[in-house]
């Protein structure tokens, strides 16, 4: 046994290297390959909410892996992917994400850490169990895809990962003789087909648990959507989007879009600047819930996208608690509490897309027996103009009515402008609105009313939330890009809702922003409600999400319970569940396995060979016209009877009657010669007139 | 009682050989479970749906839930990739002790079905070959099986298993059918040459010292050696012969028993006879062979001979029925 003398070179320059086992070994390129598909197909999609270093270190990782594989001379880069340097890299990779989210234990450090094992482990495959390793930890992190999304592109991407890992098994048992990749793929595709009726039928019958098991410190720092605080001033331009806020389906009527506010965050503690929510919140008593026999009072669903927050929405004024939104009954579980101030608040964040049900009273007075605290008259020192301005105004309107309309006409009058582009606003924010820079957007409004109201003595609050939607078919979707912030100020025992946006750009709550903005192009697309194809299309692509919504997404244990009352049942029990399942999985592998149920004989029925056939059915048909077969008669005899008694198919009759003879008594037939036979005969029947 | 319990033992674990051939495996007698990989496989799915729950994620149990059904698929195609093997012949041929006995074992499958990856195994080596089938088709592999002592070998419980397709589950199977192999003695490595005083009528020149001159031509048998084939003759077109030798004066005989071999232990004295007879057979002397309690093998030559021979002595002593094996 001779060592060619370079090989013997490079071993001793690696084992010189600090003694490490040559780690681009024991596994083949096949396998490399099918794993490195695999990875790309799993991990792109996470692409999408990662940090972008996260990704890149991912990406970095597999490249020099695969080179590796490809350049088994490069002995350092050999040498870097060695177990014990790539678990280095995960301890200090591990205390990068540390360093970027704050926190460890959490969701999405934990899937960024994911991310980035799966990738180190990859670069350290070595032998079999480490391809097993990584094909589950790459199946959970296919799984950790739907913490961001379980949309239907969701779905559909997930679909080729599977394949892929099916592909990588296949490899894996074998790496040598497994079947090249269009072939597993159709196996792996067959066996999925396959698996998919055991696969729905879990899906349908898996007992759902109402809330979750454990709960991780608070995930989503980033946040879409109303925040819990509001600063006027402090930002230089909304940045909107047109993501979906949550989609509606009323029951019956559509409220008008004027009437369209959908409330939100309550800000009541103002420090100058910036509104808040206050701490000291308890929930909304019974007395507080006032009974409006004359108001109009509207039933809905609503399916809320995630916000990470926990306030649910309601239009207007919530008459009662959201409940399950499939509940058959109004007797589904609450979902959020009602606090004092008309909020509606859940008790976890909300992670995933939620539905409840929830009615509304359509009016925009809110009579409560409760004062306010006196926290929502207070107001610090730090816009003297606009507290001198609202004394003035006050003694020329001491009616709280007058004073709120007057301040809704000064919007109006005096050179106030409606904008998504407003300066910034310096120490004295409310002053500086009102009396230099005079542009804003609804935020600016509200507030600056508000302060104005406290600086009168009247109480008075924030509200946020959206105002509009727009319809699509039979559902309205509300966007991010409707986030609208109004006011509420206490009068004669009655919260009342004033909009000052409504006052300087009243278009904002007749149609929405685009039409109180002219040619702003801030506004995203589907927000400015022009109708193009590009617009339709987005509406129509957001109705085949909202089904997939209501469908898939949102099957929960409401869902079971509406789908069992719907089929006529009770809820079935766990065993019951369990005992399904196992029966029809049985039923499956028998069906499988080509096993078919034995009928008795008698139930069997055995095909009557063509060429009888076709001689029963010209009987049948002669015996109509009156040309019965008589008892006793060969088959030759009769047709020519019939052939004198029809001259018209007199040649066709006799021909018949050869061939039948023929094959009748023929040692063997040519093939397919009875299907001509019987062809002809149906031909014949078609051609002979009825009499 | 002891009755069923044995036999319940020979149905689970095929311990004795009364499996007849052809044999088609059925499921009772396909055992399924899953490899180590297909439980880390269950147990990251098991892990994936706990963390759905906990999150109600509806698109993380259709996933959990389309993988359960990837694995429980490709437990039936595991299943039918064994079911309906059939087992058709299973053939040996002899060896000398110390080298490794073939098998060959010969499997067909229906012709609605073809087989992937089977793996045939015995006792001593799990993963002694592999055979992939098309449908219909039959094939046959070679299972080398070590041995230790001369007799009768016998290949034991066969093992046929397979994880195709995807490796998560593996199916096995016993077959225990009666299949043996002749193992004669090991021959010794370097034996003194054929005893002197056997070779009749020669003039005391050892044929071993080398061989003679061409005396002539005789047609080709089977079992000739190669290096007797006169290739001179073939390369001018005519039939194939064998050259016959002159050694040292006419056709040398001798007799081979345990006296000549003159050694006191009956396995030593049996393989140096076994080396003997290969070397008589080499030299194509013609040998007869007498060892005591058997019949005497008369003086021949040639393959078949020497076959009789060597079988004579890896079975003396031993009785002749194969049902009393030696491993």
């Amino acid at each position: 046994m001779s060592v060619p003398a370079e090989d013997r070179s490079a071993r001793r320059i690696r084992l010189r290297l600090g003694g490490l086992r040559p780690s681009t070994s024991g596994v083949d390129r096949r396998t490399l390959g099918a794993l490195a598909l695999l990875l790309s197909l799993v991990q792109l999609p996470h692409v999408m909410h990662l940090p972008a270093w996260v990704s890149a270190a991912g990406l970095v990782l597999i490249g020099s892996r695969l080179l590796a594989a490809r350049r088994p001379d490069l002995v350092m880069l050999d040498r870097m992917l060695s177990s014990i340097a790539l678990t280095l890299l995960s301890v200090a990779l591990a205390l990068c994400i540390r360093w970027h989210y704050g926190y460890f234990i959490g969701r999405d450090p934990a899937v960024a850490f994911l991310f980035l094992l799966v990738a180190a482990k990859f670069a350290e495959l070595r032998r079999g169990s480490d391809a097993s390793t990584l094909l589950c930890l790459s199946s959970f992190l296919l799984l950790t895809l739907y913490f961001y999304s379980q949309t239907l592109i969701a779905a559909l991407v997930t679909l080729p990962a599977v394949l892929a890992l099916g592909h990588a098994l296949a490899v894996l048992r074998d790496p040598a003789g497994a079947p090249a990749l269009h072939e597993n793929l159709r196996l792996v595709g067959t066996m999925l087909l396959q698996g998919a009726p055991l696969a729905v039928l879990l899906f349908v019958l898996f007992p759902r648990l109402p809330g979750p098991l454990w709960s991780l410190p608070e995930d989503g720092t980033a946040t879409t959507g109303l925040s819990d605080s509001m600063s006027p001033g402090s930002i230089g331009s909304l940045s909107m989007s047109d993501a979906v806020a949550f989609r509606v389906e009323f029951d019956d009527k559509v409220p008008p879009r004027a009437a369209r506010y959908w409330r939100g965050p309550v800000l009541d503690r103002f420090d100058g600047s910036r509104w808040s929510m206050s701490r000291s919140r308890r929930e909304m008593e019974s007395e507080e819930r006032p009974v409006d026999p004359g108001a109009d009072t509207l039933a809905y669903s609503v399916l809320l996208e995630p916000h990470l927050r926990r306030g649910l929405f309601a239009l207007e004024r919530p008459a009662g608690l959201p409940r399950g939104s499939n509940a058959a009954g109004a007797d589904g579980r609450a979902l959020a509490r009602l606090m004092h101030d008309g909020q509606l608040i859940a008790d976890d964040a909300v992670t995933r897309v939620l539905g409840y049900r929830q009615r509304s009273t359509l009016s925009g007075r809110w009579p409560t027996q409760r004062p306010p605290d006196a926290s929502l008259s207070a107001l610090p020192g730090r816009n003297p103009r606009t507290a001198r301005l609202a004394r003035q105004l006050r003694t020329a309107h001491p009616d709280p009515f007058d004073f709120a309309q007057a301040v809704l006409s000064r919007f109006s009058s005096a050179p106030f402008a409606y904008t998504l582009t407003p300066p910034l606003l310096g120490d004295a924010p409310t002053d500086e609105f009102l009396f230099d820079t005079r542009a804003g957007f609804c935020e600016h409004y509200a507030s600056a009313f508000t302060v104005l109201m406290r600086a009168a003595g009247i109480p008075a609050r924030v509200v946020t939330g959206y105002l509009g939607g727009q319809m699509n078919g039979d559902y309205m979707i509300v966007r991010q890009s409707d986030a609208h912030a109004w006011a509420e100020a206490w009068i004669e025992g009655a919260w009342h809702r004033f909009d000052p946006t409504g006052a300087i750009a009243p278009s904002r709550v007749e149609t929405g922003p685009a039409a109180a903005l002219s040619g702003d192009a801030l506004l995203p697309r589907l927000s400015r409600g022009e109708a193009s194809w590009l617009t339709g299309l987005a509406l129509r692509w957001d109705r085949v999400n909202h089904g997939w919504q209501r469908l898939v997404v949102d099957f929960d244990d409401d869902s079971q319970a509406e789908l069992w009352e719907r089929l006529g049942l009770d809820t079935p029990l766990l065993w019951q569940s369990m005992l399904a399942v196992i029966v029809a999985g049985a039923a499956w592998s028998g069906l499988l396995l080509g096993w078919r149920p034995c009928w008795p004989d008698r139930w069997r029925r055995r095909p009557t060979p063509v060429v009888e056939r076709a001689w029963q059915r010209l009987e049948h048909r002669l015996d109509k016209d009156g040309l019965p077969r008589r008892t006793g008669e060969t088959g030759s005899v009769w047709l020519s009877r019939a052939a004198q008694a029809r001259p018209d198919q007199a040649e066709r009759l006799r021909a018949l009657a050869r061939r039948f003879e023929r094959l009748r008594f023929a040692a063997t037939r040519p093939s397919g010669e009875g299907d001509r036979l019987a062809a002809e005969v149906r031909e014949l029947i078609r051609a002979m007139p009825r009499r | 009682m002891t009755g069923a319990s044995e036999r319940v033992r020979q149905r689970v674990f095929r311990l004795s050989a009364d499996d007849a051939l052809p044999l088609r495996i059925e499921h009772q007698r396909i055992y399924i479970l899953p490899t180590p990989r297909g439980w880390a496989f269950l147990a990251a799915l098991l892990l994936m749906l706990v963390a759905t729950i906990n999150y109600a994620l509806s698109l993380g149990y259709a996933l959990c839930f389309l993988l359960g059904g990837l694995f429980a698929a490709s437990l039936l195609h595991t299943y039918r990739n064994l079911a309906g093997l059939e087992v058709r012949a299973i053939g040996a041929s002899d060896t000398f002790a110390g080298r490794d006995a073939a098998f060959r074992l010969t499997l067909s499958t229906t012709a609605s079905r073809a087989r992937h990856g089977i793996a045939l195994g015995t006792r001593d080596r799990l993963d002694a070959a592999r055979l992939s089938l098309a449908r219909g088709e039959s094939a046959s592999a070679a299972l080398p099986v070590p041995t230790v002592r001369r007799g009768h070998r016998a290949l034991g419980r066969l093992t046929l298993s397979s994880d195709w397709p995807l490796g998560l589950w593996r199916a096995w199977s016993y077959v225990h059918a009666p299949a043996h192999a002749l193992v004669y003695p090991a021959p010794e490595a370097s034996p003194p040459p054929l005893p002197q005083r056997a070779v009749e009528r020669g003039r005391g020149v050892a044929p071993a010292a080398g061989e003679g001159d061409v005396a002539g031509l005789r047609a080709y048998a089977e079992g000739d050696r190669p290096s007797r084939i006169a290739w001179s003759s073939v390369a001018r077109g005519g039939e194939l012969q064998v050259r016959l030798l002159e050694q040292a004066g006419g056709p040398a005989r001798t007799t081979l028993d345990l006296d000549a071999a003159a050694l006191s232990s009956l396995e030593a004295g049996l393989s140096r006879l076994c080396a003997w007879v290969d070397e008589a057979a080499r030299q194509d002397t013609s040998f007869s062979l007498s060892l005591p309690g058997t019949p005497a093998l008369p003086p021949g030559r040639g393959e078949a001979h020497r076959r009789k021979a060597l079988s004579a002595l890896a079975l003396h002593g031993i009785d002749r029925s194969p049902s009393s094996t030696t491993a």
